[in-house]
């Protein structure tokens, strides 16, 4: 039971590669020799080489005997009984003769069969077709050709260590061949490293012996472990960034750091604009004092071994380096500076937006509109969460926002939008709402980013959202499903993260028209656009983000209705969609679906719903026409709790919806089955047959216009 | 090593390394330039089959980088040094890095890495992947396997290797600012001649006249002339003068985006300009290396063994 050790050893890869690239070559490997991915122990990597591990492989795959079917008899026989060019074709394929062929009757049809023996192979010999081709496979975002063969791959492949148990298990990948031998890092220990056998443990311990820690992870802890205590040495703490040690992590192979100082004068920079600085030129990580405030120090990865005295010289080179780039942010800062935000805001509307949708400053005076349009629901949401929205400072901020991209800083480091507009706005004299909110704008940046806090922050970040979906439709820049250049599926999933978040009364669809009327002077006739690819596409997306924490059919009960509304609404009748409240249904209606007695009702429900379809939405249950036991007692429930449902569900707010469902199944599970039971609801006098269907209407309707069409639920009773 | 090297002794002791690895050492082009990369001994010599090793200074100018002086590392005009070894050899970066220990760099000491840099010059129609080469955080060299050139694909495969002369100089010399470095020195130890004796006043004078005293109209002229210039002398068969020509408008379109003057667009029709011009060129390199049978492949004829008339 021999184990496999693959390495594919390269020139540096690029960082962002290496993760993928272990993924595809896994499961490229893996389809085409299975064997290997039920052996498959684990990966390691940095970023001169990928390593796999397999253990306690077979070292033969038995031969497998199957039948194959052949052409059709009729079609493999010549009138004289020789074959025709089918069955001989047939046989060449797998090197048989005429005595091989049997006949086999399926479906009352004749077949000529054979049956092939699939030799056993050696694993070496599996592994020698399907790790080459394997790495022919993978792809990257950026390939290149080095040598006269043709390999492409992320950057040139140098050497491919394949031994397994004992033994090289000998192949050729584009003229590289496969050998025992790697060697440590690039610099220090650069001389060949023979291993003896196919033991991961052994290869990572040999490696380590010559500076290379081969496992990622370990790596990983290692070289936050070594940042933190350089860092300790100069009396402070790393600022934490996750995404950039993963990032520098693949660029070391033995994990070491150095803390680096810089003069104090450079803390005149707000400390976001520091670590951007270090982190964007130099992949360095800012620090703070153990008091908190910024410190004069930065620390850095670092490739070779060694302490802060025997890495002296190192650390006054990256020093030299941080000094040089400091030094650039603070003339960039302090020419900002001299011109307040609110100077450079006439500049936008020589700021291209979208060539189709004009300049930012236009944009900036669409989204004003929209603002101040939903300013009395807003206000009214922000006071009934015992808060305040305050709409000069919202409108202050969306004339201002953006007006950051045309700051030095920003220009050379764009990641700093919204971010320097915030401090730049404070050292202008704005108010902290004001600030806050420009830098809001932005949020969320994508799935599961912060969100904003203040009402101004949201209400400014739902009407940038809104104007660049309204615009961008209206233009018919739309996404296509490979595709979404301007972002708009992620702007449309902020937007729902906006509303989840805040109890906003907002109606969703009113708003987003608002935002195509703003676009009609350029776009007339964008109610096209909107009714047929914008509501769609958005009502997709309030799908995905509603069923992604639910059960599907509890998400889907909700939504019908939703979707009823959006048609509705389309179709230019009165109907409001709010989002925060759908997300509060789905969570009621699922805690509801708990109960044992759910399922039975839904299913009921559903006959009422079907035998009612056809049944105008007119007309009420009249007493004088109730026959039947029980479709009074039916009746008698409906009368009773049909005003308290209808209040409560006025109230929009969890509780409320789920006693309003509990007092719903509570009142209609029994009589309801009671009733399918014992009337018959298509009864010969039409009186009595149009009663009976207002009345199952009439609750069917109770819930589905405006909490959650429960005959979508689908599920066993129990 | 008693003292670090110069700025002069750099350029030399990488002369000598080249060299002795078997390129010829060429000399920069006399035309402006931005970069090395336009030199003909990179642009035409990494086309076609034939082999290629040169080596060469060249001083390169970007009259959008001048900051009059007053920068510590930004320069109009800075020093490259350009290796262009084809087919790129299977230990470029073991030779790479020998030829910075032939500087006096102990790598043992120093932080080296090679950072993942997707190299690409949109008016030449070039590009390649490698990296930017950082020593203890400097960057000083790009390190590119060429994939396209004149926008066509390159087989084989060529490894240029760009030095960026006046970042080594500051890392050896521990120098923060680039006009402090030592150009040549004194062997009687009494004034060394430093960079800035020799290029501060030409950086002052060439941002001046970058930024505020050149006329837009007159490179605009200077383009269109060349370019037509281009054209005739291309349909001519005259490669060389027609890439000569393209240099010209290269460096006059740098004049004309550093003065501010070019809109987004029209800064992009410029660039698509250059790269017709430069894939014409390319093309006709190439066409005529076939046609004369790509003679570095074969055995040197002596003058006096060829046909009288064949040569032009």
């Amino acid at each position: 039971m021999p184990d496999l050790l693959f390495e594919i050893l390269c020139e540096e890869l690029p960082a962002s590669y290496i993760l993928p690239a272990i993924e595809q070559f896994k499961e490229a490997a893996h389809r085409s020799a299975p064997i290997l991915a039920t052996h498959f122990s684990q990966a390691v990597a940095t970023p001169r080489r990928l390593t796999f591990s397999w253990t306690g492989l077979p070292a033969e795959l038995p031969a497998v005997t199957e039948e194959v079917k052949g052409p059709a008899k009729s079609a493999c026989y010549k009138p004289d009984g020789s074959p025709t060019p089918a069955l001989e074709g047939f046989l060449r394929k797998f090197g048989l003769t005429m005595d091989s062929v049997s006949i086999r009757e399926e479906r009352g049809k004749e077949f000529c069969c054979v049956t092939r023996v699939i030799p056993g192979k050696r694993i070496a010999e599996v592994i020698s077709a399907s790790i080459p081709e394997a790495i022919s496979k993978m792809t990257f975002p950026k390939s290149m050709g080095w040598d006269a063969t043709g390999a492409a791959f992320a950057r040139p492949v140098r050497g491919l260590l394949c031994i397994l148990g004992d033994d090289v298990v000998d192949f050729v990948w584009n003229g590289l061949r496969t050998g025992r031998e790697t060697s440590g890092h690039r610099i220090l220990s650069p001389e060949p490293l023979r291993l003896a056998d196919a033991s991961l443990a052994k290869y990572q311990l040999e490696l380590e012996k010559r500076f290379v820690v081969a496992c990622a992870n370990e790596r990983r802890r290692k070289l936050a472990g070594r940042m933190a205590e350089a860092a300790d040495e100069c009396k402070c703490n790393v600022n934490a960034d996750e995404e950039l040690l993963d990032m520098v992590n693949f660029l070391v192979e033995w994990p070491n750091a150095i803390a680096g100082r810089f003069d104090r004068e450079f803390l005149e920079l707000p400390g976001e604009l520091i670590s951007a600085t270090l982190r964007h030129h130099q992949f360095y990580f800012s620090a703070r004092e153990y008091g908190g405030e910024p410190a004069p120090i930065f620390v850095a990865s670092c490739n070779i071994p060694g302490d802060s005295h025997e890495l002296a010289e190192v650390i006054l080179g990256n020093e030299n380096v941080a000094r040089a780039r400091l030094a650039d942010a603070l003339f960039f800062y302090r020419e900002d500076r001299k011109k307040p935000l609110a100077g450079r805001v006439g500049a936008l509307s020589e700021v291209v937006f979208h060539p189709k949708l004009g300049s930012y400053a236009e944009k900036a005076a669409r989204v004003r509109g929209l603002i101040r349009n939903m300013s009395p629901q807003i206000r009214t949401s922000a006071e009934e969460a015992g808060e305040t929205f305050d709409l000069e400072a919202c409108l202050c901020a969306a004339e201002l926002s953006r007006a950051d991209l045309l700051t030095q800083v920003v220009y050379e480091l764009p990641e700093l939008q919204g971010v320097m507009g915030r401090i730049y706005a404070r050292a202008d004299g704005h108010s902290a709402v004001v600030a806050q909110a420009i830098e809001e704008m932005y949020l969320p940046r994508s799935r599961g980013d912060a969100l904003p806090r203040s009402w101004e922050g949201f209400t400014l970040s739902l009407a940038d959202r809104l104007d660049s979906l309204a615009g961008f439709f209206s233009a018919g820049l739309i996404p296509t499903s490979a595709k979404d250049p301007f972002g708009l599926r992620r702007a449309s999933i902020g937007i729902i993260a906006l509303m989840e978040q805040k109890r906003a009364r907002i109606d969703f669809l009113s708003a987003a028209s608002e935002a195509f009327r703003a676009y009609e002077p350029k776009f007339p006739g964008n109610r096209k656009a909107f009714a047929e690819s914008f509501v769609p596409f958005f009502m997709e997306r309030l799908w995905g983000e509603l069923s992604t924490d639910a059960a599907s059919d509890i998400a889907g009960a909700v939504f019908s209705v939703l979707s009823a509304n959006a048609n509705r609404f389309v179709a230019g009748a009165p109907a409001s969609i709010d989002i925060h409240d759908a997300f509060i249904r789905v969570h009621a209606l699922g805690l509801i679906g708990k109960r044992p007695d759910f399922a039975g009702i839904c299913t009921t429900l559903e006959r009422a719903a079907n035998i009612t379809r056809d049944f105008g939405d007119a007309a009420l249950p009249e007493e004088a026409l109730l026959v039947e036991k029980e479709e009074r007692a039916l009746y008698a429930e409906y009368m009773q709790v049909a005003p308290t449902i209808n209040d409560l569900l006025t109230h929009r707010d969890p509780a409320s919806y789920s006693r309003a469902a509990e007092l719903y199944v509570g009142a209609f599970a029994m009589p309801l089955h009671q009733f399918f039971e014992k009337v018959f609801v298509n009864a010969e006098d039409e009186k009595l047959r149009r009663n009976r269907k207002a009345l199952l209407k009439a609750i069917y309707r109770l819930l589905a216009d405006q909490f959650a069409d429960l005959t979508y639920i689908v599920r066993k009773p129990e | 090593m008693s003292h670090p090297l110069a700025f002069h002794e750099v350029i030399l002791r990488l002369q000598e390394y080249w060299a002795r690895y078997g390129c010829a050492v060429v000399q920069p082009y006399d035309i402006e330039k931005g970069a090395g990369t336009f030199n003909p001994a990179t642009f035409f010599y990494c086309l076609g089959p034939e082999p290629a090793r040169y080596a060469y200074v060249e001083p390169s100018r970007r009259p959008g980088d001048g900051r009059y002086g007053e920068n510590p590392n930004r320069l109009y005009r800075f020093h490259q040094y350009q290796v262009i070894v084809k087919p790129a050899p299977a230990d470029s970066q073991k030779i790479y890095l020998d030829s910075l220990e032939f500087l006096g760099i102990d790598l043992h000491k120093h932080d080296l890495r090679f950072l993942e840099d997707d190299w690409e010059s949109p008016t030449l129609g070039a590009s390649g992947l490698g990296w930017q080469v950082w020593i203890d955080g400097l960057e000083i060299t790009q390190f590119t396997y060429f994939q396209q050139m004149g926008s066509l694909e390159l087989k084989p495969i060529s490894l240029e290797i760009t030095y960026g002369l006046e970042r080594i100089a500051m890392f050896l010399q521990n120098r923060d600012n680039v006009f402090d470095l030592t150009f040549a020195a004194d062997p009687q130890g009494h004034r060394d001649l430093r960079y800035g004796d020799l290029f501060l006043e030409p950086e002052r004078q060439f941002s001046k006249y970058s930024f505020e005293v050149a006329e837009a109209e007159f490179h605009r002229n200077l383009f269109e002339m060349y370019e037509k210039e281009f054209g005739r002398l291309i349909r001519a068969g005259l490669t060389y003068p027609a890439y000569d020509a393209m240099m010209h408008c290269g460096h006059a379109f740098n004049m004309l985006d550093a003065s501010g003057a070019l809109s987004v667009a029209t800064r992009a029709a410029y660039i698509g300009r250059i790269r017709a011009m430069a894939r014409s060129s390319a093309e006709s390199y190439l066409a005529s290396r076939a046609a004369a049978e790509f003679p570095l492949n074969r055995p040197y004829v002596e003058w006096k063994d060829r046909n009288a008339g064949s040569s032009v």
